[in-house]
């Protein structure tokens, strides 16, 4: 029976092959998802080791908690010299570092967003650098540069650079071009400079300060002995570790940010391709099954168990699953390859070792393919068995008995209920958000597979409907590709199925971020007063600088310099969005914004004193906080402060968390350098003739950018757009596979009606004629796939958004893009059907009347 | 043969010493129920002596392929058993008539039935291999000989022509040596000629090997060579006639059409 079921599917090339590579892709996007994520973590293991070569212990400041907002904070110069004469010290190395762009040729040199960093010039024995040519900065004005920086901006030793700094734009020379460790680690797209250490700590604000202290033991002294005798000198404050230690945590907290959000989004996005692989399965080996039955049923009347049959089939899928699992995994170190490049494209310049396969992305894809696969092919099988041996001797196809059909209106109702509940555990529950998530995919696996069920009910009279004007306008052909859409409705609604998943996520993907965008665009229009806006594209913080020069430009009547950085609040786990402390000067503050008030009114902002605050909504919701309350905070660099509420305000897109002067903030927070600049223009000026003077002051800072409200808005849009971009990218996935699906399917049906298509020849019917019924019928259950996508997607984003309500997320409906999104589907149909059709178009006239 | 099963073996039932194959006893097949009720079988009893070669005709809806389809354990009476091999049927699971069908049963199919991703020879052996059962080459051997297959041993179905593949099949119907091997219209999709070897095969299984053969069939050339014609009507069974002649049936039938 083995060789059986494997004989089988060599012997139905075809079918197999399109069967697998549904399935294939899905695995491809799992081990490729491995893939790089390993990639990622080899090339941050590689730098963060080689960074600390040659050196024994590091010396770095303590946070109270991890925050991707705040500056960075630093050590006192002093140290440095006091640490160098402890007992069992040879040596102790004070190193700064600070993000600057170079400046080529005018130009912001452009990193595809990746970091640019600018660190002091170490002594050879602390440095990780190699010189290619010339030699390490070591007087003001001097610059070197790593050699792939140097290279794509093609710069030599002796060529003038700027360096966007603190200060402005500031001129160098370059003395030396150097390469970072050995071949197979890459920075990624980073740009590394080296400057004099103190004219680093001078241009970007660490006057006797350092990031961290390096150290190497005096001889006889490992790094295990001498991290205690440190310790014990050096202020608690400090974190003393081995270089080793260090390395490893700040590899690990790096992987943790990027591998903690990327690796579980990239699985979600092959767990759709899977489950689109898995409709596929289902519907092949059905079809399969249906069209066999007269093979089960001599397999049973020769003798052949149920469980014989049903090891057959089971095995059939289990071959075709271990094929493109293989195959997959192969694939999966494509999809990385393609995924890293849409990446770099999309600017998240992401260092990445070379290729990197282990064990558990081989055993983690093949456990997915062959479980995938067998799952899917289990209802089929089971069909497969309830074949009567009496039916080798008619062409009877056995009828769903009453309890079978009732057992499946039961499953279905069964797997709506599941994935509603689970939605709305998920959307509306109070439990943790991981818990939560789980819950929404879960749901949504399980709504999908139910409209899946249930979409054999809805597929003829849809199948009707689309198929009317096609029968108007293609008369015949259009008149048999309609009957054919309709006459094997459970067929059709699988089939089109496939294609719901990936268009049900592209809807909502495509709903939500409009409903964000306009609620956001809202909120600005509604909240906002202010005319001009100063900030960086990557919208890190700009030069303290810049407010002065604004300040200074004629027209311009207030500038909020918006200084900001995360708290913990009583000790709670702080959240990102929600948990922040904003500081703009109160006069600047009323002219640019207006408040939505809850429990307060617009005299509070200019009374607002040292350590009073006003907290939004949700912040006060979260701490459960009243006007009058108190509440403690405390910041990643340890400042810590007993804030009291002066009044409560909504806006949740904004700006989130609390409000609070500058000298309040100033108090516990290093935040030195705002986000951006909110100009109010005095009624007197023309905003863009201030717009433009505001460009010109602004010259010598090329990372601030200067664009008015609508600017800004399309900015913010942009940023969005990118990650909506690189979503429908891996959506794609599922539509290309659903392609698969709907051609698989078709060749299926052609098959079945050869002698139909025969017929249609031999009553005079073109090749041209027989292609378009199959490709008609095929952008038929296309369009029925997209229909179902459509309306789960936009039930998904309805109730996101219900679920959001909180964050004001409004529900909007992107008409322009749900057109483009019909167009797919009917261009899945057209392409889904050439191969079939044209196979459709070779079958022979006599076919038609030939027995068997 | 395997000592999974037993039953198969060792029946619990009385062995019959009359030589009977299988039996059919008081068959009565109700399709539908009350007023619309149609009764393919009235309560037929009949019995198939060992090494005999029986054909079953009568008209469109006579009940013939109903009573082969109960005979051969395909369909369940509504009421009255079948005996076969010594086993009552009705006693049977599922998985006990499976066993006693791979066994002790062999069809030949008006439509062949052979797998076509299989060589002839494969197809042949197949119930021995479903059944993970050692093929014995010697009668292997004979059977091919026999069906005149010995060049075509590695054809596939689709390279053979209808009358080789149902000469397989007969080979196939054999190969496990069953009890009874029932025929659904053998000859139905062959030419005269390919149908007179097909038949003349029957023939040498009853004659050389001691097979008893089943078949049900329109073709009157195909139920001469029978040693016993039944006839069915209505659900009944009408007539029998022992080695009747071609002209004999043709005048029965026309009869019984009447």
């Amino acid at each position: 029976m083995t060789s059986l079921a494997l004989r089988g599917l060599a012997a139905r090339k075809l079918r197999s092959a399109l069967t697998a590579t549904a399935i294939l892709l899905g695995v491809a996007m799992v081990a490729g998802t491995y893939v790089l994520t390993d990639q990622i973590r080899n090339a941050f293991d590689n730098i963060q080791s080689q960074a600390v070569e040659g050196i024994d212990v590091v010396i770095s400041p303590k946070d109270a908690f991890g925050s991707d907002y705040t500056e960075q904070q630093t050590i006192d110069e002093a140290l440095v010299g006091k640490v160098g004469r402890l007992d069992g010290v040879d040596a102790a190395y004070g190193q700064v570092g600070a993000s600057g762009r170079l400046v080529v040729d005018g130009k912001v040199v452009d990193t595809a967003g990746a970091p640019s960093f600018v660190i002091g010039a170490a002594p050879k024995r602390f440095s990780p650098l190699d010189p290619v040519t010339g030699r390490q900065p070591s007087a003001t004005g001097e610059i070197a540069v790593l050699e792939q920086t140097a290279k794509k901006q093609h710069l030599e030793v002796g060529d003038r650079v700027g360096l966007a700094t603190r200060e402005g734009v500031k001129r160098f020379s370059v003395v030396g071009v150097f390469s970072f460790g050995e071949g197979g680690s890459s920075l990624g797209g980073t740009s590394l400079v080296t400057i004099p250490t103190t004219q680093l700590q001078h241009l970007y604000g660490y006057e006797d300060q350092v990031s961290s202290i390096e150290v190497i033991a005096a001889s006889g002294v490992t790094a295990e002995q001498l991290v205690p005798r440190l310790r014990a000198a050096l202020p608690g404050s400090l974190r003393v570790q081995t270089a080793e230690q260090n390395a490893q945590e700040n590899a690990d907290e790096i992987n943790d940010s990027i591998g903690g959000f990327l690796t579980p989004a990239l699985l979600a996005f092959a767990g759709a391709a899977l489950l689109v692989g898995a409709f596929i399965i289902f519907n092949t080996f059905s079809i399969t099954v249906a069209q066999r039955t007269r093979e089960f049923a001599v397999l049973r009347s020769l003798g052949a168990t149920r469980r014989q049959v049903m090891g057959a089939m089971l095995m059939e899928a289990l071959a075709l699953g271990a094929i493109a699992s293989v195959v997959g995994i192969a694939a999966g170190v494509g999809f990385a390859k393609l995924l890293s490049g849409l990446f770099d494209v999309m600017g998240f310049g992401i260092p990445r070792s070379g290729l990197v396969l282990e064990l558990r992305t081989i055993v983690i894809s093949l456990a997915v393919g062959l479980g995938v696969t067998s799952l899917a092919a289990l209802a089929p099988a089971l069909r497969a068995t309830r074949v009567p041996p009496v039916a080798a001797m008619s062409d009877l196809a056995p009828e769903p008995s009453r309890a079978a059909r009732r057992a499946r209106v039961a499953l279905t109702g069964l797997t709506a209920l599941g994935g509603g509940v689970l939605l709305a555990q998920g959307l509306f529950g109070s439990g943790p958000a991981t818990t939560r998530l789980a819950g929404l995919a879960g749901g949504a696996v399980l709504s999908f597979i139910a409209v899946a069920l249930s979409a054999r009910y809805v597929a003829k009279p849809l199948a009707s409907v689309i198929g009317f004007p096609i029968e108007r306008v293609f008369r015949v052909p259009g008149h048999l590709a309609r009957e054919n859409a309709m006459r094997n409705p459970a067929r059709t609604a699988i089939t089109s199925a496939a294609l719901m998943v990936g268009v049900g996520l592209v809807v909502f993907v495509a709903v939500f971020t409009a409903g964000v965008k306009s609620t956001f665009s809202g909120k600005m229009d509604e909240l906002v007063k202010a005319d001009v806006f100063v900030f960086s594209e990557s919208f890190d913080p700009i030069p303290a600088a810049t407010t002065r020069e604004v300040e200074g430009v004629p027209g311009v009547a207030h500038v909020a310099s918006v200084l900001f950085d995360q708290v913990e609040v009583n000790g709670e786990k702080s959240d990102v969005t929600r948990d922040t402390i904003t500081a703009i000067e109160p006069d600047a503050l009323k002219a640019t914004y207006s408040f939505d008030w809850i429990d307060g009114n617009d005299s509070l902002i200019a009374r607002l004193g040292r350590n009073q605050a006003l907290i939004e909504e949700q912040f006060a919701k979260a701490h459960d906080l009243d006007v009058g309350d108190g509440y403690r905070v405390v910041t990643p660099s340890n400042g810590r402060a007993w804030m009291h509420v002066s009044g409560i305000y909504r806006d949740p897109t904004i700006l989130q968390g609390t409000l609070v002067t500058p000298e309040t903030l100033h108090l516990i927070s290093r935040a030195k350098d705002p986000f951006g600049l909110f100009v109010d223009v005095a009624d007197s000026a023309d905003p863009a003739h201030v717009q433009a003077g505001i460009k010109k002051a602004l010259a010598s800072f090329p990372t601030a950018t200067v664009e008015d409200k609508t600017g800004y808005k399309q900015t913010v849009e942009e940023q969005l757009n990118q990650i909506v971009y690189l979503l429908y990218a891996l959506l794609a996935m599922s539509i290309v596979i659903s392609l698969f699906g709907i051609a698989n399917s078709l060749f299926l049906s052609i098959h079945e009606r050869t002698r139909e298509f025969g017929l249609l020849r031999a009553v005079g019917a073109t090749t041209d004629q027989v292609r378009r019924v199959v490709r008609y019928e095929s952008v038929i259950t296309a369009v029925i796939g997209g229909l179902l996508g459509t309306a789960v997607g936009l039930a998904f984003a309805y109730l996101t958004t219900r679920a959001l309500s909180e964050w004001d997320v409004s529900f909007s409906v992107p008409p322009g893009q749900l057109g483009l999104i019909a167009l797919v589907s009917v261009v899945v149909g057209v392409l889904g059907a050439i191969a079939p059709a044209r196979r459709g178009a070779r079958i022979d006239v006599l076919s038609s009347i030939r027995y068997e | 043969m395997p000592s999974a099963s037993p039953k198969v073996i060792a029946p619990p039932t009385i062995e019959h010493p009359s030589g009977v194959a299988v039996s059919g006893h008081e068959l009565v097949k109700r399709y539908g129920q009350g007023s619309t009720a149609v009764e393919a079988l009235r309560g037929v009893t009949v019995g198939f002596e060992r090494g005999s070669f029986t054909a079953i005709m009568g008209p469109s809806g006579s009940g013939k392929s109903t009573l082969m389809h109960i005979l051969a354990g395909l369909d369940r009476p509504t009421s009255g058993w079948v005996e076969l091999a010594g086993t009552r049927l009705d006693k049977l699971s599922d998985r006990e008539l499976t066993l006693m069908r791979r066994h002790e049963i062999g069809f030949v199919f008006q439509a062949y039935n052979l797998l076509p991703v299989l060589t002839a020879e494969e197809n042949i052996t197949l119930p021995l291999r479903i059944g993970h059962e050692g093929v014995d080459h010697d009668w292997l051997e004979t059977l091919i000989d026999t069906v005149h297959l010995g060049d075509r041993r590695e054809h596939r179905p689709s390279e053979l022509s209808g009358g080789e593949q149902q000469r397989v099949a007969i080979a196939r119907a054999l190969i496990a040596r069953p009890e009874v091997v029932f025929g659904d219209e053998p000859t139905g999709n062959l030419d005269s000629m390919a149908g007179r070897q097909v038949l003349e095969l029957l023939r040498r299984a009853v004659d050389d090997f001691g097979q008893t053969i089943v078949i049900v069939t329109h073709d009157p050339t195909a139920a001469a060579i029978a040693d016993a014609v039944l006839f069915l009507a209505d659900g009944e069974i009408v007539d029998r006639h022992e080695k009747p002649s071609v002209d004999e049936i043709l005048d029965h039938l026309k009869e019984l059409s009447r």
